[in-house]
């Protein structure tokens, strides 16, 4: 994983691409984690889906530079919309049941 | 040559068929009809309280009819064979089969076991007498036990012991006739407690089933004895040999005339070949032993057998035999006499006849005169070639009867009691009849048949006298019939019953004659008969001028407690009343108005009608069976003699019977009617003056012996009872300290045991189970926090889950 990169911050180099994916995934993480809003939340989720498509074109580039990582970040820009598409359908159904999205209020199966 | 035709007939294995099976068949079906009625009666209002005076309902009398009609056409069925029968054969073949039960029920070893019937002249004699004797007594129960509410179970008892007793006489063999036996026993047993409320009559019919099963026991023996010492005569101990026999005589007119043949045609008439090998029938076993006498036998080799086997007459073997040194004739022949002694109540088995009073009247007049305590006598009859092969125990019988005669004679002399008088009676004579066996002849049945009319007599007559005193000395508020369960008048309140029973007293006056043995009636005459078989008798060991003399003592007392038994019922007033004698309305004891004078001076006619029948048979039954012999210009043999000779032709050894000499025999009448006119003046003296207090209670040591039966009461107590209960309290106390203890040990430590396993199961195994389901749902409710329902919550330990996944993959992995 040290391949190409060098100790300075001069040049941009995997290195910030993987801490900005860290970042960008913390981010992510923490939205979802302390977000009550399930259209926030599910932002959250893109952002963590973001994250790791920035990872797997960094890594693809940085690695042995070919397009796999890119290919597979299409792949998770597909998968982010079909998912955004469910669970907007979700989101909305659970309003139609309670008038509110608030996910803290979604606890009526725990029993 | 009777008895040669007799064998020769009885060699053939054939008689004429007859149906011998009714005369078991009609008393069984009565008492199964009244056994019906009886559980009927018992089934109902178990629980319903006694009423005050029982009422038998008609259906219950209906029993009573039931009975005397299956008795009555019992007797006609059994006369219409041996007089329509039997008697019309000549002397030589009378002898009848029944062609139903002949048949082998079973065989052990080389023994074959079947229930044939047959009649000879012997049991001809004796199916009259128990059918006719038994219908007279019936009639008379059916009357006397008219107001008893239990009757249907009364005569059920009484027909099945009418049906016993024909087996037992009817049989062919040991097996039926052990089978009559023992259903004599349990009847006796059943009809003896019949009042089982009473604890004497429980007594004592328990007592009498124990003293006879303690004599089928040596019964029982002396069978098997004789049996397998029959099973070793043949060419090897077990196999049946054939002995060949072949007649040189003349051949008789009977099977002449069969044959086409002129009489008195000498010829050689076709051999017979008779088995040789155990056997239980009576017949073969009397073609086995008693050939040798009857015809010379021809020992052959029987077909098959080796060259140096041959079969002989049992008698000769036997007579050879030995058990335990003595001979085995002798030892089968003493255990057949305890057997007989036990059932006919002689020395040692002698006490239980007079306890056996504790039943009804009838019932004891049952076994007195016609049944049970005769079978005895028959057996010896009926086996007495048998007993012709043992001297000792002839000896043995002779002198058995002998004592038991004196000493029963003695005993009724200073009884209380009527009933016991007439059954200490019964004992003494029928220890005449063992006595009788001394000669192999048919005195003994003579004596049988003779002493069956004057016994029922006197019984019967006993039991009028007894409902006349009590309804006299009970007529204040007594239950109804039956109570005759309660004691029994004593003799002491007897008395001055001449003028109220005037037909009783004469039966009862004529049976006391007979029994006395006064030539008027039939007493004497079979009397008579046992002296010249006990004077003549060719194989006793003791000397017969001593047996005659204590049988002419023992006539002596016989002819005294007769008359004092006489003088008591009937003559004087009635006991400690002022009246004079014959006016039953002077009794002492206060009488409701309208109470007894009717009961007193209704003498039933049904019940003296038949006390007089009886009577007179008594009168009549001896001159007209047995005038003796010296009394005819042409010396014929008595009637029942010349019918019974051919069952007893080989009955007498080697030595045949000894005529007796006209002098003797009038010597012996002589002497019989001195005695007993001896004993009856002394009886008139002592108690014809009605002096009541001499009939007190024995006072004297010796007369109390007497009176208590000879001790033998005491020797049972001392002998039998005690040890007998003793080892039972002994096995009680084992029972009880050891057994029980030990069970109850065991049991304690199983419930140790169990409690333990209990404690262990419900605190260790339940707590184990519970624990772990506690700890499961505990942890479950733990975890079950977890599932708070917060989305943002899961997020964050999903994150911390894989965070912390990374970490340990990353510090632990190499």
């Amino acid at each position: 994983m040290t391949g190409g990169t060098s100790g300075s911050l001069a040049v941009i180099g995997l290195r910030h691409f993987v801490v900005l994916s860290a970042v960008l995934f913390t981010l992510g993480l923490t939205t979802v984690a302390t977000r009550r809003n399930a259209v926030a939340i599910l932002m959250g989720i893109e952002l963590i889906l973001n994250a790791a498509a920035l990872n797997f074109v960094a890594f693809a580039h940085y690695g042995h530079g070919a397009i796999t990582g890119q290919v597979f970040a299409v792949f998770v820009v597909v998968l982010a919309a079909a998912e955004a598409a469910v669970a907007l359908a979700i989101v909305l159904s659970v309003y139609r049941s309670f008038r509110a999205i608030d996910v803290t209020r979604l606890d009526t199966l725990k029993d | 040559m009777h008895g040669l035709t007799y064998f020769s007939t009885s060699l053939t294995p054939r008689g004429t068929e007859a149906a011998l099976w009714l005369l078991l068949v009609l008393p069984l079906l009565g008492a199964l009809a009244c056994g019906a009625l009886a559980l009927r009666a018992s089934g109902r209002a178990p629980g319903a309280p006694k009423p005050a005076v029982y009422r038998p309902a008609a259906l219950d009398r209906l029993a009573g009819v039931i009975a005397v009609v299956a008795v009555i056409a019992t007797f006609l069925a059994g006369a219409a064979m041996v007089f329509g029968q039997l008697l019309p054969l000549p002397p030589g073949e009378r002898l009848l089969r029944s062609p139903v039960g002949s048949a082998s029920l079973f065989t052990i070893g080389g023994i074959r076991a079947s229930f044939g019937l047959f009649m000879d002249p012997l049991a001809a004699v004796m199916v009259l007498l128990v059918s006719g004797l038994g219908a007279l007594i019936h009639l008379y129960a059916a009357r006397y036990m008219r107001d008893d509410p239990a009757q249907p179970r009364f005569f059920a008892f009484l027909n099945l012991f009418v049906a016993a007793m024909l087996l037992l006489v009817l049989g062919d063999g040991l097996l039926p006739l052990f089978f009559g036996w023992e259903g004599v026993g349990v009847c006796s047993y059943f009809l003896i407690g019949f009042w089982h409320r009473k604890p004497a009559a429980v007594g004592a019919a328990t007592k009498a089933f124990i003293v006879n099963r303690v004599g089928d026991v040596a019964l029982l023996l002396g069978v098997g004895l004789t049996v397998w010492g029959l099973a070793n005569v043949g060419t090897r101990p077990g196999e049946i040999g054939v002995l060949q026999v072949e007649s040189r005589e003349s051949a008789p007119s009977v099977s002449a005339r069969t044959s086409g043949e002129g009489p008195g045609v000498a010829r050689r008439r076709p051999a017979r070949r008779i088995p040789v090998g155990p056997t239980l029938s009576f017949s073969e076993m009397r073609d086995e032993i008693g050939v040798e006498i009857a015809l010379p036998p021809t020992v052959v080799r029987p077909a098959g057998a080796p060259a140096d086997v041959h079969a002989y007459p049992a008698r000769t073997l036997i007579a050879r035999m030995t058990v335990a040194g003595l001979p085995l004739s002798f030892v089968a022949c003493v255990l057949i006499f305890l057997g007989a002694a036990g059932k006919s109540a002689q020395i040692p088995f002698s006490a239980w006849l007079p306890d056996a009073m504790a039943g009804p009247t009838p019932v004891s007049a049952l076994i007195h005169a016609a049944t049970m305590v005769t079978a005895g006598v028959y057996l010896f009859a009926r086996l007495g070639f048998l007993f012709a092969l043992s001297p000792g125990a002839v000896t043995v019988v002779v002198v058995g009867g002998t004592l038991t005669a004196l000493g029963a004679a003695g005993a009724a002399l200073f009884q209380s009691d009527l009933k016991r008088v007439l059954a200490y009676s019964t004992v003494s004579q029928l220890g005449y009849m063992f006595a009788a066996t001394a000669g192999g002849g048919s005195s003994g049945i003579f004596h049988v048949v003779t002493h069956g009319f004057f016994k029922a007599a006197l019984f019967l007559a006993a039991g009028v006298i007894i409902h006349a005193v009590e309804e006299r000395l009970h007529a204040r508020g007594r239950e109804a019939a039956g109570d005759e369960a309660q004691d029994l008048p004593t003799m002491r309140e007897l008395g001055g019953l001449a003028g109220a029973l005037p037909w009783t007293r004469w039966a009862y006056f004529v049976a006391c004659l007979a029994l006395a043995g006064f030539p008027i009636a039939s007493g004497f005459y079979s009397k008579d008969q046992i002296f010249a078989a006990v004077a003549t008798a060719p194989n006793l060991l003791v000397s017969p001028p001593l047996v005659l003399g204590a049988l002419a003592v023992t006539s002596f007392l016989t002819a005294c407690y007769a008359f004092r038994s006489y003088y008591f019922a009937f003559s004087g007033t009635a006991a400690r009343a002022s009246g004079t004698a014959g006016e039953p309305a002077s009794r002492s004891e206060p009488v409701p108005p309208g109470g007894s004078t009717a009961h007193a001076s209704s003498e039933s006619r049904l019940l003296a009608g038949v006390v007089l029948a009886l009577g007179v048979g008594a009168l009549v039954a001896g001159p007209l069976l047995g005038w003796p012999r010296n009394w005819t210009a042409s010396h014929a043999t008595p009637a029942l003699d010349a019918f019974l000779e051919p069952v007893f032709a080989g009955n007498f050894g080697a030595v045949p019977p000894v005529e007796v000499p006209p002098a003797l025999e009038w010597g012996l009448q002589a002497a019989g009617l001195g005695v007993a006119v001896l004993g009856f003046l002394v009886a008139r003296r002592l108690y014809g003056r009605r002096a009541a207090a001499t009939a007190a209670a024995p006072s004297g040591a010796f007369t109390r012996f007497l009176a208590g039966g000879g001790g033998l009461d005491t020797a049972y107590r001392l002998l039998a009872v005690r040890p007998v209960l003793a080892l039972a309290r002994a096995m009680a106390w084992v029972d009880q300290r050891i057994i029980d203890r030990a069970v109850d040990g065991v049991a304690a430590a199983g419930v140790a045991v169990a409690r333990f396993t209990g404690l262990f199961d419900r605190h260790v195994v339940d707590g184990a189970v519970n624990g772990a389901s506690a700890g499961v749902v505990a942890a479950g409710r733990q975890a079950a926090r977890l599932q708070s329902g917060r989305l943002n919550l899961y997020i964050v330990l999903l994150a911390a889950g894989v965070a912390g996944t990374v970490v340990l993959v990353y510090f632990f992995s190499s």
